[in-house]
């Protein structure tokens, strides 16, 4: 499936540390490797406190590993510094949850979206008001919002102005960090509708962080599962739904309320909840809540295994096969 | 048990009412799903059962009768003893509604004792019962510690146990699995449908998520823009939708193996 598609990131290796309270250390992401391809969804899911938005802000070099190296187009990305750095954020753009807080509430909907073009002196300050039309018309807004507040307008629009921002500088890759979480469903559907026809049209590669396992394999070419800092499972999206195998995916899966499913059943979920990142225990993260845990799980952490193109899964069921 | 008359809520001055003409007759042990999104008006309609309408909000219109008692009319007094007892609720984020600085347990019994008189022992007792029945492990330690120290899923439960301590015949659920991670949110509504199980009560839930809507329900209704446009069992609203928003709400909700986009 995506080797066929030119690799744009290369995420090798990576790990982030955080310093905690009384000389611990919280491990946010623990050997993380992905591919971000060109034209292609990688979706993460995972629950409060994994590291998915961690890895996404060293994606847009928001903060840097402590190991580990991030290849754009094989150019190791995280030893940029100064203008080299500024120069290559060109490249990659984020959209974030909540687009009443990602604006200033007192520049007008033309200066976000140009902002970014006048600041790497792209067009002249003349040129804004058409730019940022044509670049609304792109997502579908009327170009007259140009002149409005980001106050005057509804989430859902706002969130548009948001991508309209992301697209303006043409990046390769677009991180979307709970982009459509604080919508409704409704207007969360026109988004990502809207989402996936720019990916067409544009070849751009997206990086889609959610915590709606239904929503994600919806629209990712790649899913990887994150659990306390580590890939569990990583799998084709249209696998998601009946070909995931990690015990953590499948709880995951089986939490999902869906319209379609029987309701005459109850609803299956481990119980008990994630620990806390700053005790991960030794072997297998998932081990306290996995229905089937093992004596090795206790003592030795699973690798990532590929059990089937483009399908890899870090857990100890699968060692033998 | 409920009985809610084509009532219209109004916020202050202005003439478009937040509920037009809602009404909703409950019986108990049922659950009634209301759905909508973010402006509908099913927020409002929740406090005005509750009495607890924010600002300048106001019933306009129509008559909200509990057990036959009519509920718009009470005083304070009345409402107090009617509250916690005869009706709770439990919120988004339970952690918001306690007091930061108050450990878990002097709240919880300065609460049992608001509505039954109760020595502090018998209350701190009658709290750990129901934390444990809400499975959160080890109640007395959860009682002596403050809501920052607990994650979102065990906050919630301890709403629901203070919710549930003396067993209202009606629970309103204004978004109470919102704020929760996917695996919590699935263990958070088997305990509320063994409530309804245990102590047949009533539940109104107030959700934007169609999928925990539709599971909990026995009867869905659908509002927008301060009016129903749907209700029914959730049979017909899931299978047979009347009304073409209802099928396109419906459609909208992604779907495990569902519709692909890409």
């Amino acid at each position: 499936m995506s080797e066929n598609h030119e690799l744009i990131l290369e995420a090798k290796h990576i790990t982030r540390r955080y310093p905690a309270p009384n000389g611990r250390t919280l491990t946010a992401c623990q050997d993380v490797s992905l591919n971000f391809y060109r034209g292609q969804t990688l979706g993460i899911v995972g629950e409060s406190g994994c590291g998915k938005s961690t890895f996404m802000r060293m994606v847009v070099s928001l903060e840097q590993p402590d190991e580990g190296e991030f290849l754009f187009h094989g150019r190791d990305i995280t030893k940029l510094k100064g203008e080299e750095l500024r120069q290559h954020r060109q490249k990659i753009q984020m959209v974030f949850q909540d687009p009443a807080e990602a604006f200033s509430p007192r520049m007008r909907v033309m200066d976000i979206i140009c902002e970014p073009l006048l600041n790497f002196k792209r067009i002249r300050k003349s040129e804004k008001e058409a730019v940022a039309r044509r670049y609304l018309e792109m997502v579908e807004l009327p170009g007259d919002f140009a002149l409005r507040y980001p106050h005057s307008m509804s989430g859902g629009q706002r969130q548009r102005v948001g991508i309209a921002r992301a697209l303006v500088l043409e990046p390769e890759l677009i991180v979307y960090d709970e982009a459509t979480s604080a919508l409704d469903v409704s207007v969360q559907k026109t988004i990502i509708e809207l989402l996936v026809k720019l990916q067409k049209e544009k070849n751009i590669s997206y990086g889609f962080i959610c915590h709606d396992m239904a929503l994600v394999q919806s629209l990712s070419h790649q899913v990887a599962v994150m659990y306390l800092g580590h890939i569990m499972e990583l799998l084709p999206g249209d696998k998601v739904a009946d070909g995931c195998v990690h015990p953590y995916t499948k709880a995951m899966a089986e939490a999902v309320f869906d319209l379609h499913m029987d309701f005459g059943k109850p609803i299956e979920s481990i119980e008990s909840e994630a620990p806390s990142p700053l005790d991960v225990p030794p072997g297998c993260p998932f081990q306290s809540r996995c229905p089937k845990c093992m004596d090795i799980c206790r003592k030795e952490k699973p690798v990532l295994k590929t059990i089937a193109q483009g399908h890899q899964a870090a857990c100890h069921l699968y060692d033998l096969k | 048990m409920l009985d809610i008359k084509a009532i219209s809520v109004v916020y202050g001055k202005n003439p478009l009412p937040a509920v037009r003409d809602f009404s909703l007759q409950m019986k108990p042990g049922e659950i009634v799903s209301i759905v909508g999104e973010s402006g509908s008006g099913k927020t409002t309609l929740i406090r005005a059962v509750l009495g607890s309408l924010p600002g300048s909000g106001y019933i306009s219109r129509g008559d909200i009768l509990f057990e036959g008692r009519s509920l718009p009319g009470l005083g304070a007094e009345e409402w107090r003893d009617l509250r916690g007892t005869g009706i709770s609720m439990i919120f988004q984020d339970s952690g918001a509604m306690l007091n930061p600085v108050r450990r878990i347990g002097s709240q919880y019994v300065e609460y049992i004792r608001t509505h039954q008189k109760m020595t502090k022992k018998e209350a701190w007792a009658r709290g750990v019962e129901m934390l444990e029945r809400m499975r959160l492990p080890e109640g007395d330690h959860i009682m002596r510690s403050y809501p920052f120290q607990l994650s979102g899923g065990m906050r919630q439960r301890v709403g629901i146990a203070m919710a549930m301590t003396f067993q209202p015949k009606l629970l309103l659920a204004d978004e109470p699995t919102s704020a929760l991670d996917v695996t919590t949110q699935a263990q958070i509504v088997r305990q509320m449908l063994e409530l309804r199980d245990s102590c047949n009560t009533g539940i109104i839930v107030v959700t934007h998520n169609i999928g925990v809507a539709a599971y909990m329900a026995d009867r869905i209704v659908v509002m927008k823009e301060g009016n129903i446009v749907d209700a029914g069992t959730r049979e017909q609203i899931l299978r047979s939708p009347s009304g073409t928003y209802t099928r396109s709400l419906l459609d909208s909700v992604p779907s495990m193996g569902g519709e692909r986009f890409v």
